[in-house]
């Protein structure tokens, strides 16, 4: 399924991709995008733009009506099912809403993503201790998802995506819901990342945010891309 | 993944779910006390059948005047007799006395003896179904000196019927406590799913295999259905104990009631789990617009 290394430069391919939703509302229409390996690119959109259908179709949680989905190398509409946990091992995702399970503490929220993935059992402590330093959050490992603000929640979110060593991070409106201060240190966490070698997409409506970190953008408008600058 | 990862994440979701992890157990135990119960009476009633057919005597009652000896030969040589055996007027009373026991003293009122000579014949063992023990009863009333032929197969029909018909009731009772304890245990498991569907849809996210995110639930109605299995035959066998006092005879079928307690349990609690997961599992695949921003 996937390609050898030799052909795949890209990390993300689309070609023609468009996404009907209830058979009639496009939600995405003839999208071409092309990102390198290593990029760092902020996907910009008013509300209902098509900027999470385009993430949810590269983690293939959802496939399109028609064109190509390529994602390291991974053809996503020939895909089977079965083998959807292998591409999903390798990215990471990041939502507005967190999504950290509320009955474990910070330590057990990233362990769980390192058990579930079958990862040893030995490397488990050093990979979250690791990530944990990474994002300043050691002094929060045993607090519970309501103890911490919504950045440290936030920051927890992405650890766990980052534990898992992703070679692509897909963040969905990640200052969406947390005070701009908090908003600039995880755009700082998130460059970091990208410093460090994985391709960062980050989808926005903060369209000055996006500017100010001098990155490409591709504005989505009514699920067309409108515009796409470096 | 590991299996202890797996089992510590399936007790995880039964301790938290332990109050209706219990009660599913226990509707499960119930149902399958009742499948025990009606196994217990069917296996007896089996019993009670095969033993009535093996025990079968026939009475050939005869004349007075005909010869003992030559009556006992000539049904002795009938297909299917074991032995022939003949027993005089006064044998008979005797025998009366013996059965009535204290009413005894009522048999002394009687003037005359009126009972009459018999015949009694054992058959074969395996000779004892409808059809030969009539043909029987046939061929011994063609015999000269043979008056009447009192067989029992009325006896035997009575409880050959009875027997097929519990069997047909626990048939019915089967499929019933089989589709309820599916049902609890489908139950369970969804609303086990629905209360862990955060958890499910981040496992998904992240890259765990189907396996992983299904198997502790079938972990979990495996254990809902063992438990419930296990409660159903401990149960069953104090029952037994409690009817021993008044059927003492009465047998405890322990294997048939341990497979069906524990096998159907198990059994349906993995069924139900899949079908739980075949219904709640594909829910995060199935979102569409409702996630859109």
């Amino acid at each position: 399924m996937a390609e050898t290394a030799a052909e795949s430069i890209n990390a993300v391919e689309l070609v023609g991709v468009s996404r009907l939703y209830q058979h009639s509302w496009p939600a995405l229409t003839d999208v071409n995008l092309t990102i390198e390996k290593g990029d760092f690119i902020f996907i910009l959109g008013a509300t209902g733009a098509g900027k999470t259908t385009l993430l949810r179709l590269l983690y293939r949680q959802d496939l399109p009506e028609s064109g190509k989905v390529k994602v390291l190398g991974y053809d996503l509409r020939k895909m089977p099912a079965s083998e959807v946990p292998h591409l999903r091992k390798r990215i990471g995702i990041i939502f507005q809403d967190f999504r950290l399970l509320a009955e474990r503490t910070v330590y057990e929220n990233l362990e769980f993503v390192l058990r579930v993935i079958g990862t040893n059992r030995k490397e488990i402590p050093g990979r979250i201790q690791d990530t944990l330093n990474r994002l300043g959050l050691v002094h929060k490992k045993d607090s519970y998802p309501h103890q911490l603000s919504g950045g440290e929640q936030q920051k927890t979110s992405i650890a766990r995506a980052l534990v898992k060593e992703p070679e692509i991070l897909l963040a969905d409106e990640p200052t969406g819901n947390i005070d701009p201060r908090a908003a600039a240190d995880i755009l700082n966490i998130l460059k970091d990342i990208n410093y460090q070698g994985a391709t960062v997409l980050m989808a926005t409506h903060d369209a000055d945010l996006a500017e100010r970190t001098r990155r490409r953008r591709v504005t989505l408008d009514a699920g067309r891309i409108v515009r796409d600058e470096t | 993944m590991k299996l202890s990862y797996l089992l510590q994440e399936a007790f995880r979701s039964i301790n938290r779910n332990r109050g209706s992890f219990i009660l599913a157990a226990t509707v499960q135990a119930i149902c399958l006390v009742l499948l025990s119960v009606f196994i217990i009476l069917t296996w007896n009633l089996m019993r009670l059948s095969e033993t009535a057919s093996r025990r079968i005597e026939l009475y050939a009652f005869v004349s007075e005047q005909a010869d003992p000896a030559q009556l006992v030969d000539r049904i002795g040589s009938l297909d299917g007799v074991a032995q022939a055996r003949y027993v005089s007027k006064d044998e008979a009373l005797v025998e009366l006395r013996a059965d009535l026991g204290p009413d005894s003293s009522l048999v002394n009122a009687l003037e005359d003896n009126p009972l009459p000579p018999s015949v009694r014949i054992a058959v074969r063992a395996g000779f004892a179904s409808l059809s030969e023990l009539a043909a029987l009863e046939q061929k011994a009333l063609l015999i000269p000196g043979v008056t009447e032929v009192w067989s029992g197969k009325e006896m035997v029909e009575r409880l050959g019927r009875i027997t097929r018909t519990v069997m047909f009731l626990d048939i019915g009772i089967l499929v019933i406590v089989f589709c309820a304890v599916l049902f609890i245990a489908f139950q369970t498991v969804e609303s086990s799913i629905a209360s862990r569907h955060h958890e499910i849809q981040i496992m998904e996210l992240v890259g765990a295999t189907g396996t992983t995110v299904r198997l502790p639930f079938v972990i979990e109605g495996t254990a809902q259905g063992f438990l419930g299995g296990a409660s159903a035959f401990v149960i069953a066998v104090v029952f037994h104990r409690l009817t021993t006092v008044v059927i003492p005879a009465s047998a405890l079928p322990i294997g048939p009631v341990l497979l069906a307690d524990l096998g159907l349990g198990v059994l349906s609690g993995i069924v139900g789990a899949l079908i739980a997961l075949n219904r709640i599992h594909r829910v995060p695949q199935a979102e569409t617009a409702g996630d859109e921003e």
